[in-house]
Order: structure tokens, then sequence, then C-alpha cells
């Protein structure tokens, strides 16, 4: 993982310039369709200007369950009033995901190769696992010239379901922990999910601790939420810090250098939770850190069929990130 | 005398009970924190053991202590003669979570790599505690050397098939090692037919170089027992348990194994040989509890231990003999009766008036019960004692209850006794609740009123916890709150009955996996107690369940057993069978099972 020229980027302004821009730009777009309501929002924002053409290829990812949860039919509607084909995949299948989007993007270059290409990944409604593998995935078949954005519609959370975790939902994202660490850190993004939290402090029942959350956050009172949300937690810890959800780059940068500064002292284990882009850039920390015993822990959500999906309706904001390929 | 607590009003300083885990403490500071109490010193023996304990009772600190870099350091007497004559050397392999989730996504094709990765943790293990043992062994810098290059060549030779010559210390062994296991990709079983050394059975290539290490290092093979501490071993996959029961079922001594694991997490005996079974009545291990009872004598002597350490931590105080009862202090006898007379009226305290009291609150049939006895003419003063006995307990806590009305403060849940009986021989729980106790005295006198304060917001901050254990902690705490609810109304009720925090669960409830899960995590995470047998075989309706005494203090309840309970639920054995069958992922979801559930406690006549 190299993330070569990663940068934060400004929605807007990033809109109003590539609308303009030069033409010989080849863009892929991937967006989903969802159960949330603002699985379409980035869509809309930015479809009018680049509706499908030879340069603008768009494509929509769908889960195979759930389809009739929530606003996932109204979204298939939308996405299929603009001729936009949905592909499902099991919520779980990262690796057909991968594969899928691979393809895509691999066809492209290869039609196009002397043209600059563009990759957009609307990655508000994804889980986890597809979006935290699709970045590396899309990072190692473009080229140095060509860019991937990742871009997150914020959103707010309608209803409360405080889902719980078990040993069985974790997972090893990245990285290989040592054999025998003199020492663990366990790094902890805290969001709204406090009977979640409290039950992977139980399983992992860390020593030192350090969290992290989202601040500035997508709106101030949701700051205040995952203090009194995570009060538990946040006393037992080391230390905790803030990311901002606007500044991936800063964030990313400020979970780089905590993991490293602790990763002196023995393994550091993170385990990414709260909004999408901190968990994006703490599950990439390790593969970026490139060193042993730096590892992210995921933690899967659990869905039982008699469980609810929460929708979450677009809060208004996008954040972006961007990086060039390595090839 | 005062209690030693007074001292350390307006103290500005760090909390001594701040720190409330020991996982990832030095070897000294676990040292001096380290009480052996019996349990510890009966795990010196030559059986495989499979060591049961909640969370937080201490199972990593014990391990830790039993391997050889501490074990010597043991300040007793019956220790020291096991370290002089080598009897063991014990090495400590946690299993980290994230290490176990390194391991391939399907174990049951992947014995092969976890007993290499397992083989390559253990081997790093033994070689940090060999260094320790050549340094006691060698008194002079030359024989040091000489001794760790003999280890050397053997471990290179026998291990790793190099030249010993590649190697300075044993340090290049195990880092060797290390990059052995990191540049090793995953692979199914039988895929290969050329595996590394370590990927043979759990410990065999540490059992094939221990007679030629113990030559090399001049003790007697015969006398010493090698052991394996194996920690946090709740997180094992049930395939990878089987690796630990095959070597437990072959014997492989002078290697011992003390696996520590939660409760109701050793999910099977099966070896990896088809039909060939790990015994656990001592023939291949035995399961060994090492939870304490909050009343047993090493419980009391764990706690002064720690309370005195970590007092003394930060020159707080200089006095050589510091106890909970001399830091908090005590009422009489630290007898229940003791804070009830603190807070009622003398005229209402006598035993006289305590018994008429009770008298008055039992229920007219009861009283008439009592009449009766008495009239046949027998030993009133026995009747009496039975009833103020069975009784007192329960009137105390209706009776202090009742003065909290109009805002009141009592000091009822005070006192070091109290104190144990809530941290419930959990070192962890005790330690958590000192420092609320160290918080409150550096601030103000820390009077039983006080104590009572401090006692009753942490039962309050600790027990709703209980939501946010893994899995099925939402469906426990709305167990817990109704066994507390129907408990104080029994208690509290307008008629006093014999009530307690005891009970037995139908058999229908248990047979419902998802219910009997919620309770063992209950008793796993000290929310529950239950008796010794069903705690290692599982529970039956025999068993004999208790809440926490945290439980008690929530919901002022005696802390006691009192009349046989039985939770039940109004449905049939086949209706709750078919309850709920996965984990409920949501609060919604355990709410709408405990809804159905409709759980009641009824009398239990059997």
């Amino acid at each position: 993982m190299k993330l070569n020229g990663l940068k934060s980027i400004d929605f807007k302004q990033w809109n109003l310039e590539a609308a303009g821009s030069k033409q010989s730009i080849k863009r892929l777009f991937f967006v989903v369709s969802g159960y949330e309501s603002r699985s379409t929002y980035w869509t809309q924002k930015v479809y009018e200007s680049f509706s499908p053409s030879e340069n603008n290829v768009w494509n929509s990812l769908g889960f195979t369950d759930q389809k009739d949860h929530l606003h996932r039919p109204s979204n298939d509607a939308f996405y299929n009033n603009k001729q936009i084909d949905i592909r499902d995949f099991p919520v779980d299948d990262d690796v057909g995901v991968g594969l899928y989007v691979r393809n895509v993007i691999e066809k492209a270059v290869k039609k196009h190769p002397n043209a600059q290409i563009e990759v957009h990944v609307d990655y508000s409604s994804m889980p986890r696992i597809w979006y935290c593998w699709l970045i590396g995935e899309i990072e190692s078949v473009i080229r140095k010239t060509d860019r991937v954005y990742f871009w997150y519609s914020a959103g707010i959370y309608e209803g409360i379901e405080y889902p719980t975790a078990g040993f069985s939902d974790f997972s090893l994202f990245s990285g290989k922990p040592s054999l025998n660490p003199k020492n663990r850190t366990h790094i902890f993004g805290l969001g709204f999910d406090r009977i979640r939290a409290s039950a992977i402090y139980r399983v992992l029942d860390p020593k030192n601790l350090v969290c992290f959350l989202a601040d500035p956050g997508i709106r101030h009172d949701y700051v205040k939420r995952v203090h009194s949300d995570n009060r538990d937690l946040l006393a037992v810890a080391r230390l905790v810090f803030t990311a901002p959800i606007c500044d991936f780059n800063l964030a990313f940068g400020r979970i780089c250098q905590i993991t490293r500064e602790f990763s002196f002292l023995g393994d550091v284990i993170l385990v990414p939770d709260g909004p999408k882009p901190l968990v994006l850039a703490a599950s990439l920390v390790p593969e970026f850190l490139c060193k042993a015993g730096i590892v992210s822990l995921h933690v899967r959500r659990k869905k039982t069929e008699n469980s609810g999906s929460v929708n979450v309706a677009p809060a208004g904001e996008i954040y972006g990130l961007s990086v060039s390929g390595s090839l | 005398m005062e209690p030693l607590s007074k001292q350390i009003l307006n103290y500005n300083g760090a909390n001594p009970f701040h720190e409330v885990q020991v996982k990832t403490y030095g070897e000294e500071k676990l040292l001096s924190e380290f009480f052996p109490t019996s349990v510890f010193l009966s795990l010196l023996n030559e059986q495989h053991e499979v060591l049961i304990g909640t969370r937080g009772s201490g199972k990593t600190a014990i391990l830790r202590m039993l391997s050889y870099s501490c074990l010597r350091k043991v300040q007793n007497p019956e220790v020291k003669e096991f370290v002089k004559q080598h009897r063991f050397i014990g090495f400590y392999i946690p299993l980290h979570i994230e290490w176990m989730k390194s391991l391939p996504q399907d174990p049951s094709k992947a014995t092969e790599y976890f007993q290499f990765a397992f083989n390559c943790k253990a081997a790093q293990s033994l070689i940090d505690e060999i260094k320790v043992l050549i340094r006691d062994l060698a008194h002079t810098a030359e024989k040091r050397l000489e001794m760790e290059g003999r280890v050397l060549t053997r471990m290179a030779k026998l291990w790793l098939n190099m030249d010993p010559q590649s190697f300075a210390v044993l340090e290049d062994i195990s880092y060797e090692i290390e990059c052995r296991f990191n540049n090793q990709q995953p692979w199914r079983d039988k895929d290969d037919n050329s595996l590394p050394i370590f990927a043979k059975p759990i410990l065999a290539p540490i059992l094939s170089v221990l007679p030629y290490i113990a030559r090399d290092l001049g003790i007697d093979p015969q006398k010493t027992h090698w052991l394996a501490c194996v920690d946090e071993a709740e997180f094992l996959e049930e395939i990878y348990i089987k690796c630990f029961n095959t070597f437990m079922r072959s014997d492989k001594r002078p290697i011992v194994l003390k696996l520590a694991t939660m409760p109701y997490k050793y999910s099977t005996r099966e070896t990896l040989i088809p039909g060939i079974m790990a015994e656990s009545n001592g023939n291949d291990f035995y399961f060994r509890p090492i939870d304490l009872a909050w009343d047993s004598t090493d419980s009391i002597n764990l706690t002064d231990h720690l309370a005195n350490v970590r007092l003394k931590r930060n020159h707080l105080f200089d006095d050589e003999n510091i106890t909970l009862d001399n830091f908090i202090g005590k009422i009489g006898a630290d007898d229940p009766k003791d804070y009830f007379r603190l807070e009622i009226a003398a005229e209402e305290a006598t035993d006289a008036a305590i018994l008429e009291g009770i008298l008055k609150s039992l229920s007219p049939k009861r009283r008439e019960n009592y009449e009766k006895e008495k009239e046949k003419g027998g030993d009133e003063k026995n009747l009496s004692q039975a009833y103020f006995k069975r009784y007192s307990p329960v009137y105390y806590v209706r009776r202090i209850r009742e003065e909290l009305r109009g805002n009141r403060s009592v000091g009822w849940f005070s006192g070091p006794a109290m104190i144990r009986r809530v941290a419930d021989g959990n070192p962890r729980r005790f330690i958590s609740m000192m420092r609320e106790l160290f918080e409150s005295a550096r601030k103000t006198e820390l009077t039983t009123k006080e104590q009572h304060r401090v006692v009753t917001d942490f039962a309050d901050r600790e027990y709703p916890r209980a939501e946010g254990l893994p899995e099925y902690g939402r469906l426990l705490k709305g167990i817990l709150d109704t066994l507390g609810e129907l408990m104080s109304e029994r208690v509290h009720g307008k008629e006093m009955v014999d009530g307690g925090i005891g009970f037995s669960v139908h058999s229908g409830l248990l047979q419902n996996k998802v219910i009997r899960s919620a309770l063992e995590q209950g008793v796993a995470y000290s929310y529950l107690f239950v008796d010794g047998g069903s705690l290692l075989e599982g529970f039956t309706e025999k068993s004999d369940f208790r809440t926490a005494h945290l439980s008690a203090v929530k919901y002022w309840l005696p802390m006691r057993k009192g009349q046989r309970l039985l939770l039940k639920s109004p449905h049939s054995k086949q209706q709750l069978a078919n309850l709920a069958r996965s984990a409920p992922a949501t609060t919604r979801e355990s709410n709408t099972i405990l809804g159905v559930l409709q759980l009641s406690l009824f009398e239990d006549e059997t």
C-alpha cells in the first residue's frame, strides 16, 4: 500500500473544476445501491456533470440480500432510471467485488492506454470489508498518472439499534502480529455504538488503550454524543486523540503517527469504528507502515434475519480523498 | 484505632488503584502485587491442568508467576525449594486474539499451521526462560557463554537445521524463529509433504530438545518438569482445543500443560484422533477452578496484600502492615448487625427488638407457626435464634431501606467485609472498587455513610455494564434485571419472606442454547455465580445459581441464598426451544426475546 500523492479533496471545489475540465479524462464511477437513503446522494450531485458517455462509465454495486429493506427498492429504481446496471454481491464478498472492480478498470486501462483515468468510488453505503479492500486493489491496477477518488456522504442516523459483537465477529484485516510482543497497545476508533464498543473492549480486554474519535465530526452534537456514549472507555484510555472527518489526509497522518509511536513499545492493534473515513484510515495504517506487529482488527456488524437495518440519510457534506496509482 | 484512610485526605498524587490489570505489568510490579494463594501453590504439580477462571480472577497473574523468571523470586519456602531443585521450569505462552485471528479462516483445515505457529511462540517463550535459567546456573561470564553456546547449538541443529556458527546468542535463535513465522504463509493441512519442523504436534519440537538442554544445563531431566503455561485459551477454536487434548491424552512428560481459559470455553474433550477423548478426571488432565470465594482465607489475604502493596506504592504510608480493615476501619466485629445498630435507634436494635420486628414483619401464617412452636414448649431460646438467624439478614435490608426515605443517607453497604463481598472474590473488581474508595478518601472522610455511597455508586455503574458484554450481554442484562426486580419484590414486599439471591433455572430455559449461553456469560464475567460442579460440567436444573453481590447492592437484597427460587417461563420446552436460535444481534432483538420469555420466579418445591 503506497497511497501515492494522498490528498483530501474538497468536494464542492472538485465538482466545480472537474465539470469544466478537459474531456480527455476517462472516468469510471462505482456507486452503491444499498438500503440507506444516502446511497444515491453523491450520484445525484455529480450525475448531471458526468452523465454516461464514452468518457464516463457508471457501475453500481448492490447487495444480494436485504433487497427489500428500507430505501433499497427506491435506490434500485433511481439507478435503473439512469440506465446504470446494478451488480449484486454478497455483503461479505470483498474478493468478488475487488475482482469485478479490478476487471472493469483493467479493461479501461487497456482500452485507453494513453488517456488519463479517474476512478471514483462512493463508499458511503458500502460495507467496510469492501471499501477497505477496494482502495488497495484499485491503487495497484492504475498507473501513476491515474487517480482514484473515494467519496463519503456524511450521514444522519435515523433510529438506534445498539448492535453487539462477539469473538466470532473479529477478523484480522491487515498486518501480522508478533509472536510474543513485549507490550500491546490497542487503538480503538469510537462511534455511536456504545454496546458494540463495550463488547469489543470486553473481548480484547486491553491494558494500554488509546482511543480516537471524529472531531470535528459530521455535526457538533455527534461529537458530544460519542463522548457521552463512550465515557467508560474514554475514562480508562491512556490517550484520547481526535481526527477530523473532513480531512482524510490529516486524520490518516495522525493515526499513523500515534501508531508508529506506540509501535516502539510493542504491537499495536487498531480496532477501527466510527465514521467510515476513520474506519478506512485506521484499516490502511498497517499496510502503509508495513511494520511487523501493527495490525488492524475488524469487527463484523452482526445481521440476523430479525435485526432491522438502520437508515442513514444524507447530512449534506461530502468528504473525499484521492491517491494516484502505483503502476 | 483511626482508619488509615484519614491520612490521605487532601492527597493530590496518583491513585495507586488506577491500574486494574496485570497483563503487561513488568516483572517487578507483578511480583510485588502477587500473593501466592493456596490455588497457586497447588498448581506446582506434575499434572496437566485446565484452569477455569472468570474475567479478572487472576489467571494471567498466576500463569505469568509460574514462569521460571517470576517463580524464582517468590518469597515462599515451598516455592524456593522447588526453584532450588529446578523441579518446575515454566514458560508463559499467551494466545492473543489478534494472533488467533491471523490463523487461516477455516481452522478445520489448518491444524498443521496452528501447530507451527503455536510451537514458534512456545519456543520463543522457552528461550526467554532459559536465558534467565542460565544466568542463575552459571556464576561466571565464561560459564554462561559456554552454557548458552551448548543450548544454542542444540536448538540451531534440532529446530532450525542450521549451522550453530550462524548464531552468537540465544536471542539470535529467537529472532530466526520470528523470521520463519513471519515469512511462512499459512497452508492447508496435507498440502505439502515438506513441513517445517515446527509444524509437528504442539510442543513436540520443545520436547525433542529438552533432554539435551537439561543435560547441557546440568539439571536432572528426571526431576525437572517444564510447565507450558498457555493463557487466554478462551479464544481457541474447537479444532485447536483438540490439539491440546491430543497432547494431554498422550503422556508428554517432562512437559506439563497449564492452560487457562474462561468458564464454558473449553468446549470439547475430543482429540485429533477420531473417537479418542481426553479424560478430565485426572487420567489425562484436571479442571481447576481458580476463582476465590469472597470470604476464603486466600481472598482475605489477597485483598489485604493488594491494599498493602498499592497503598505503599506512592510512599503514602510507612506502616508495615496495611490491611483493608485498618485502611477502611470497621464497626464492631464488622458484622451486618454492627452496621444495623449504627443506623437504627438503640431501642430498636437490641436482639429482642430485632426479633420482635422480624415476627411483626412475617405473614400471619408464619407468625402463627412461630407461636405454635413456642407453645409446644420446646427450647424457646433455640426457636428464637433459628428465626433470628433465618430472617435477620432480610429484616436488616428491609429496615435500613426504609430509613432512606426522606433523603436520609445510611451506612449499610460499608465496612471491609462488605467491600470484599461486593468484590465477590474477583481481584479486578476489588481493585476497581478500591480506586473509587481511594478517590473518595482523599476528598472526604471515609465514614460508613461515605463508603455506602461509594459502594452503591460503584454497583450502579458496574451492574449495567453487563449489557456491554459480547454476544449475549444485552440478553444477560435483561435476565439480571428481571431477577433483581423479582427478588426485590419478594424481599421488600408487605410480608417478610426468606429472601435472598439464590435461584435455580428451569430445565426448559436451560435447553435453549441462547439463554444458556447468556447465563454462561453471566458466570464467566462474575455477574452470576454457580456451584462448582456446574461451573465445570455445565448447568442442570439442580444447579445452584446466585446473582453477584453487585446486584444485591443494586436491588437491596440480602447477600445470602434464601429460599430456593426457580426461574421459569410459562412456555413449554418445545416453545422455548424455538424461541431464539441465534444470539440476538441488537437491543431490539434481545428485548423481543425477553418480552416473549415472561420470566418469573417461583418458590421451588423440589
